[in-house]
């Protein structure tokens, strides 16, 4: 048969997606992974000995309207910038023009709240006398959340990133992770609340 | 060209080299013939996997070794690219190969071994034993002539009862605690719950084929016969600390009469 | 991209030290790999040493560790602690190190078309982060209680209780602590991976005319990157049993020594499932790219064509799938549910089929080839006959019945050693005795490296394979001695062999790592493509500079494997060469 090696040369990059999302959409699946195997051991944990569920602190609904708050503001962040310079073959060179500064304000201080919601919660628990070792419902969580927390940290880091630097896929990609930590968290709080 | 004759020379002969030495330490036998009843389906599985194996890996070999003679010494390939089609056909051979060796060992001499093991008898038709493990030694108990196990307790352990049976209790007052042997009577079906005390271990009886982690928190269940007499080492497969290599026990096969006798010796004393 | 306005000429530190070349990345990478295998190799030996002449005296080790080895005598717990080092400093800081991040980061960009990673920052950080991992390992050697001893799966509650072993004290924890930052670089690195291979390809350079290391690589980081973060789940769940009072993985009612312990109701068994979800996983990310690296050099050095590229492709995405979901198959005498168990053999012995066609595609490479039979061959046809045997033994393994009696025991250390330890070394071997001419831009001496090749696979065959049957004759893992045992006094002649074969395989390693010092400062000159391959990295010179290529960017026309098909002088052809090149029909 006749072995056809030769192509011409095409342009292969039909990928429609740049860099900065693949990293994003690859940071999410671990991130998934990683709440994923805390719920799976959340599930085998509670079929063992010594589970006593703790009623959990009311704050943490006003903090999930908090996080929603910031996830909207975020959005329409992203939705009034306006950007000036375009795509360059790989790199999405485009800058942010019309800063939405307020609505950016707006989404941070909505998520440094949530963040001291979250910090009034674990206070509350702690002054009911339920600490991290206290029950295995308590240990996760404590852990749960914290983990949570960080990589909003972590999400704030970046939106600080996409602030300094005016970055059009920097500023996108923060809010993508911003709305994937909103469900991360009503998975965590479903979790914690009803499983 | 450069060629390598002496090289070709040396891996076609090591190639051929390597089933031979498999088979001469598969020969070797150092571990007894199995003394169980299932004991033996374990082996049979294992020599099916063997033999499987082992045709399959001198037929490899062979092959690997004409091919280095033979494709060393040619100038230049003498075989291009070839049809996609072929080279699916060509797949149906590992594919059928292994279906057959693997999943078919399984199937056919694999599971009813391993449901031998692992379903439960009626009750009342096995000899239950309980095994208690602890950081290095093996505690063994016999519910005694009402066939229920007392409570037990860390406070009510003693240098003779490891396990801490509490005497008090009625359930306890006939139980039998055995420290390192674990007598048997062969022919029987016998049950073994294994709790641990700290860490996970694993009871191994070599010459039984019978191997089962136990793990604190959980009491676990094997079952086997024994179809030899005589004494056997235990051992212990999963590392649980500095004296794991020297958690040793003793199985002690006897025969069903001696059994009841020794028994009845052991709850006078 | 012009290279000259990105990769201008840099300072000493910013060119070898702290630099964003991927090439310089992954050759320190490498370097480090060489260090700690040094490490794990020693603690090897050290090993066999005791296994062979059980209580034998090392005078010099007394010497150079009065406390660890007092008049050179070998503790018990010391034993612990050295295998269970060995087996991570190897599993994570060897073989993932050179073949994954140090192949990974020198070929990924160089044989795609690209002049560097996607984010080259991203790269050169996860290499310094994957420095802290490796001193965090080796301190915990001297902490208090010395190394972690639990082996190189970490079973709790020996893992999370500290009076279990002395290893459970401080040396856990920098046990979890190094494994945290392996996790973080390896996560990095993975990204940056997958980004460079899905948008930095040359022009032409479509994902079926990849060569198959890239293929390999790319498959390795996915893996990776899904089954790291159970590991991490299960690792901050233990350091919190461990600092933190929490019970998941120490159940209620525990004693040792008489002391109770005072955890309540957690359940050993996860932390089981969680560690081998990556566990099994992780093999997959080790021998991959050693089976890729070896198709490339049994295709170039037997000038073929690789026989079943696209099935390969499609065995190794199978392969990659279900190894993520038979990780129970560690676990058959776990006490976890024996359907379950089933259920996990059935699956297991499903990859043999892949498996077995990928080793069926090796073979058939060589058929009707012209084979130049070089260092690098060698190897390469060594990590074939491994694969095979090795691949054998998982037969044996993954099938419940027959596991019963092998589990925990030499056969499985004789296994394991085969796969995630033959295959993955001899590919690595293979790949530097390949890639060092374009490296270095010299040779690495044949002669020498033949003679590597004898000791390493006699010696290999003489450990391992024997090992096989130590354990088929009833030999448990991690004994530090079998003096208890009557039964298994028979096999002591068989231990002193695999201790031999052990010194003959050091000795080969030391001849390698005097042919790598040789050679790097006197080895033949190698010219830009001094083995007729096909690659993108072999247009570049050798060694390339900063950016890869000194002419314009690469363009693709054909796939990797074009080889054994054309007559006249040149018998392939480059993956750049035009349509002049036309191929032969076969
Ligand atoms: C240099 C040659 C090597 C020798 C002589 C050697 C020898 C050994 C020995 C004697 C054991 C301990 C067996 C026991 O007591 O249970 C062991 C364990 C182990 N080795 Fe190697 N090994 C070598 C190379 C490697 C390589 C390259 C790897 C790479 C993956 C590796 C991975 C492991 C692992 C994972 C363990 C298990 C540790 C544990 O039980 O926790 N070894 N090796
Ligand atoms: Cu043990
Ligand atoms: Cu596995």
């Amino acid at each position: 048969m006749a072995a056809t090696y030769f192509e011409p040369a095409r342009e292969v990059r039909a990928l429609p997606v740049s860099n900065s999302q693949i990293v994003l959409y690859g940071v999410l699946a671990t991130v998934t992974m990683l709440f994923a195997a805390f719920a799976s051991a959340y599930m085998v944990r509670q079929g063992s000995g010594g589970w006593q569920p703790v009623a959990l602190p009311g704050v943490l609904w006003l903090n999930t309207l908090l996080l929603a708050g910031s996830s909207a503001t975020i959005e329409l962040a992203r939705r009034q910038s306006r950007t000036v310079g375009g795509t360059d073959g790989l790199a999405n060179r485009a800058r942010l023009d019309a800063a939405p500064t307020r609505w950016l304000i707006g989404s941070n201080l909505l998520a440094f709240a949530f963040l001291a919601g979250q910090l009034l919660s674990w206070q509350q628990l702690a002054a009911a006398g339920i600490y991290l070792p206290t029950n295995p419902h308590a240990s996760f969580f404590y852990i749960m959340t914290g983990l949570h927390g960080l990589h909003l940290l972590g999400g704030l880091v970046l939106l600080a990133v996409a602030w300094i630097t005016r970055r059009e896929t920097t500023m996108s990609c923060a809010a993508t992770y911003w709305h994937f930590l909103g469900l991360v968290w009503l998975g965590v709080l479903a979790l914690l609340k009803y499983a | 060209m450069k060629r390598s004759p002496i090289t070709a020379l040396l891996l076609t002969v090591f190639s051929l080299l390597v089933p031979v030495y498999g088979y001469f330490l598969w020969s070797k036998k150092i571990l007894p013939a199995p003394a169980s009843l299932h004991g033996t389906g374990i082996d049979a599985m294992i020599k099916y996997s063997m033999v499987c194996t082992g045709l399959m890996l001198l037929a490899g070999h062979v092959v690997l070794a004409v091919f280095i003679w033979k494709y060393s010494r040619q100038d230049r390939a003498t075989i291009g690219r070839v049809a996609g089609k072929t080279e699916w056909r060509w797949a149906l051979l590992p594919l059928i190969l292994m279906t057959v060796v693997a999943e078919g060992g399984v199937l056919v001499i694999g599971l009813p071994v391993w449901k031998q093991l692992h379903v439960t008898g009626k009750p009342g038709e096995a000899v239950v034993i309980e095994v208690v493990a602890q950081q290095f030694q093996w505690s063994f108990r016999y519910p005694g002539p009402d066939g229920k196990f007392g409570e037990t307790g860390l406070k009510y352990a003693t240098d003779y009862d490891l396990i801490g049976v509490n005497r008090k209790d009625p359930a306890g007052k006939d139980d039998l605690v055995q420290t390192a042997v674990l007598t048997v009577p062969a022919g029987k079906l016998i049950h073994l719950k294994m709790k641990s005390k700290d860490v996970i271990h694993s009871l191994f009886l070599p010459v039984q084929r019978v191997k089962q982690d136990v793990v604190p928190g959980m009491v676990i269940s094997t079952m086997f016969t024994p179809t030899k007499t005589g004494k056997y080492d235990i051992l212990c497969t999963e590392l649980c600390g500095l004296g794991h290599y020297k958690m040793r026990g003793v199985l002690n096969v006897l025969e069903p009469a001696a059994y009841e006798e020794w028994l009845k010796e052991e709850a006078e004393e | 991209m012009s290279n000259h306005e990105q990769h201008a000429p840099l300072g000493f530190w910013r060119k070898y030290v702290f630099s964003l070349d991927h090439k310089v990345i992954g050759l320190q990478y490498i370097g480090m790999a060489v260090v700690m295998a040094l490490l794990g190799s020693g603690l090897a030996m050290i090993m066999r040493i005791q296994l062979a002449w059980p209580g034998a005296k090392l005078s010099w080790l007394g010497k150079l560790f009065p406390n660890a080895f007092p008049e050179g005598l070998l503790a018990p717990e010391h034993y612990l602690s050295i295998i269970t080092m060995h087996g991570t400093v190897m599993v994570f800081f060897v073989i993932s190190l050179a073949l994954v991040s140090g192949f990974g980061n020198y070929l990924i960009p160089i044989q795609i078309g690209a002049r560097d990673m996607a984010y080259p920052f991203l790269n050169a950080l996860s290499f310094w982060v994957m420095v802290p991992a490796c001193l965090v390992m080796i301190a915990s050697f001297f902490v208090e209680g010395g190394a972690a001893a639990s082996g190189w799966t970490a079973y709790p509650p020996l893992s999370a209780l500290k009076n279990a072993v002395p290893g459970s004290q401080w040396g856990q924890t920098l046990w979890l602590l190094a494994m945290a930052l392996f996790i973080v670089s390896f996560t990095m690195g993975g990204l940056n991976y997958v980004t460079t291979v899905l948008n930095l390809r040359a022009k032409g350079m479509s994902l079926m005319r990849m060569p198959l290391t890239i293929w390999t690589m790319f498959i390795a980081a996915i893996i990776g990157l899904v089954s790291f973060p159970p590991l991490t789940a299960a690792a901050i769940m233990l350091l919190f049993d461990r600092h933190g009072g929490t019970s998941f993985f120490v159940p209620a009612g525990l004693s040792i020594a008489g002391k109770p312990v005072m955890h309540d109701g957690g359940t050993p068994l996860l932390w089981q499932h969680l560690f081998w979800f990556l566990g099994h996983p992780e093999v997959y990310v080790l021998i991959l790219p050693g089976l890729g690296i070896t198709f490339e050099i049994l295709a170039t050095h037997a000038r073929k064509t690789v026989f079943g590229y696209k099935m390969i492709v499609w065995c190794l995405i199978v392969i990659a799938v279900l190894g993520c979901v038979v990780w129970g198959h560690h676990m058959f005498v776990s006490g976890m549910n024996p359907w379950l168990g089933e259920f996990f053999t059935i699956g297991t012995l499903i990859i043999t089929i892949p498996s077995a066609i990928i080793g069926l595609c090796m073979l058939a490479t060589l058929y009707g080839g012209s084979l130049r039979l070089n260092a690098a061959l060698l190897f390469a046809l060594g990590t074939l006959a491994l694969f095979g045997t090795g691949g054998f033994g998982g037969v044996f393994l993954g099938n419940a019945t027959s596991d019963i009696f092998l589990h925990d025991s030499y056969f499985v250390v004789g296994h394991f050693h085969f796969m995630i330890g033959g295959v993955t070394l001899f590919a690595t071997l293979a790949g530097l005795y390949h890639w060092f001419p374009k490296m270095f831009g010299r040779h690495l001496n044949e002669g020498l490296g033949k003679i590597h090749f004898w000791l390493s696979i006699l010696g290999f065959y003489g450990m391992f394979l024997t090992m096989h049957f130590v354990g088929i004759n009833g030999a448990p893992r991690r004994y530090y001695d079998f003096k208890a045992y009557k039964m298994l006094e028979g096999l002591q002649t068989y231990h002193l062999c695999i201790t031999i074969s052990a010194f003959t395989f050091a000795v080969a390693s030391i001849i390698f790592l005097l042919n790598v010092t040789w050679s790097l400062w006197r080895g033949k000159k190698a010219e830009r493509n001094p083995w007729d391959a096909t690659t993108l990295e072999w247009v570049a010179p050798s060694p390339p500079p900063h950016g890869n290529w000194d002419g314009p960017d690469p363009v693709v026309h054909r796939w990797p494997y074009d080889l054994s098909t054309h007559a006249g002088a040149k018998d392939f052809a480059m993956q750049t060469e035009g349509p002049d090149k036309a191929p032969v029909t076969s």
